[in-house]
């Protein structure tokens, strides 16, 4: 440790970053804090420097510049990305997807509608020709059992003895 | 910040209540008017939720919003001139501010003191007040704070040491009192 007085191109410069940054070192620019500590430690001139500087930054300390805004965390969360709750109702399983948990219900309730509507209009449009068919098939086989003649040779392996 | 842009809760939760005081604390050192100031806050974070899905992964979100905030008061500022306002519209600065102190009688003589700072700080251009703020009390390195108000680091050197001068001008008639409370 050293007495004597700084250099006068030293003096400066720790005067100038002194005057900028204060006297606190992480405020220091990077490049030039090993070399002001090194003029501290040497040099008690340096260290009254250091110490006048200090009282500024220890006022400035006394006002942090942090005034409480909680009040505002809501409405701001608020306008916040909201992907979240969209992937949440996607992956919220529905009534309908728990009866039908292997594909899109609209398939199996679209087949079974089509169905549904195409058997109506099939009864509804033509229930006579439902009802003729039938008693036409009926109608002819009972005609071939009271026909006594013709019946043996209804089958195809031929006639029976 | 993927997270934030994929809408996790928590992240953005995280991120609101690390910078927003920090937010209004900057913007009110630049616009003396906390509503004015409140609403720079929110309107930088709003910014933020809609950059976030194009984010650079280089970009550092505490500069990026403090450079949006800075910007926003900027504007702000020249908007009140243009506009003429009433100084009594106004809110006395940082009225929320307090050093935390047990003793109630030194808690109330710190936010005497604290007024007394903030008042030596307002006299100062809004230029060397921002270089102050985000240099001491925001810990910035001189080159972040020359990004955020987007100046190079040689005028911000020469804002800190006319700011800080100025200051010191300014308090040295209560010196002794104010240094015998915050030591």
């Amino acid at each position: 440790m050293s007495h004597s007085n700084l250099s006068g191109e030293d003096r400066d410069k720790l005067t100038f970053l002194l005057d900028c940054y204060g006297a606190y070192t992480h405020h220091w620019p990077e490049e030039k804090r090993s070399w002001a500590l090194n003029l501290i430690e040497q040099y008690q001139e340096a260290r009254i420097m250091r110490d006048q500087a200090l009282e500024l930054d220890q006022l400035l300390d006394c006002s942090s510049a942090e005034p409480n805004s909680s009040h505002l965390i809501s409405s701001i969360l608020v306008q916040a990305p909201q992907k979240t709750q969209e992937i949440r109702k996607q992956d919220a399983p529905n009534l309908l997807s728990q009866l039908w948990p292997y594909e899109s219900i609209w398939r199996p309730l679209s087949a079974l509608t089509t169905a549904g509507v195409f058997g109506i209009i099939l009864g509804t449009s033509s229930p006579d020709f439902l009802y003729q068919q039938e008693i036409t098939e009926i109608e002819s086989a009972y005609l071939e059992f009271s026909l006594g003649d013709n019946f043996s040779n209804n089958f195809p392996e031929g006639e029976i003895d | 910040m993927a997270r934030v842009a994929q809408g996790d809760e928590h992240a953005c939760r995280l991120l609101v209540h690390r910078h927003l005081n920090p937010l209004v604390g900057l913007a009110l050192r630049m616009t003396t008017n906390k509503s004015e100031a409140e609403d720079i806050a929110q309107e930088a974070f709003v910014r933020l939720w809609k950059q976030s899905h194009d984010w650079q992964a280089k970009a550092k979100i505490s500069t990026w919003l403090y450079r949006v905030a800075h910007n926003l008061a900027i504007d702000a500022i020249r908007r009140r001139e243009r506009q003429k306002l009433s100084v009594n519209d106004q809110v006395e600065i940082n009225e929320n501010t307090t050093c935390t102190q047990n003793n109630q009688d030194h808690m109330l003589h710190q936010q005497d003191i604290t007024r007394q700072i903030e008042t030596a700080i307002s006299h100062l251009p809004e230029r060397q007040r921002t270089a102050i703020t985000l240099v001491h009390h925001r810990d910035m390195s001189n080159k972040e704070a020359a990004h955020v108000m987007d100046i190079s680091v040689d005028a911000l050197e020469s804002l800190l040491a006319r700011g800080r001068k100025s200051l010191k001008k300014i308090l040295s008639e209560s010196r002794a009192d104010l240094l015998g409370a915050t030591l």
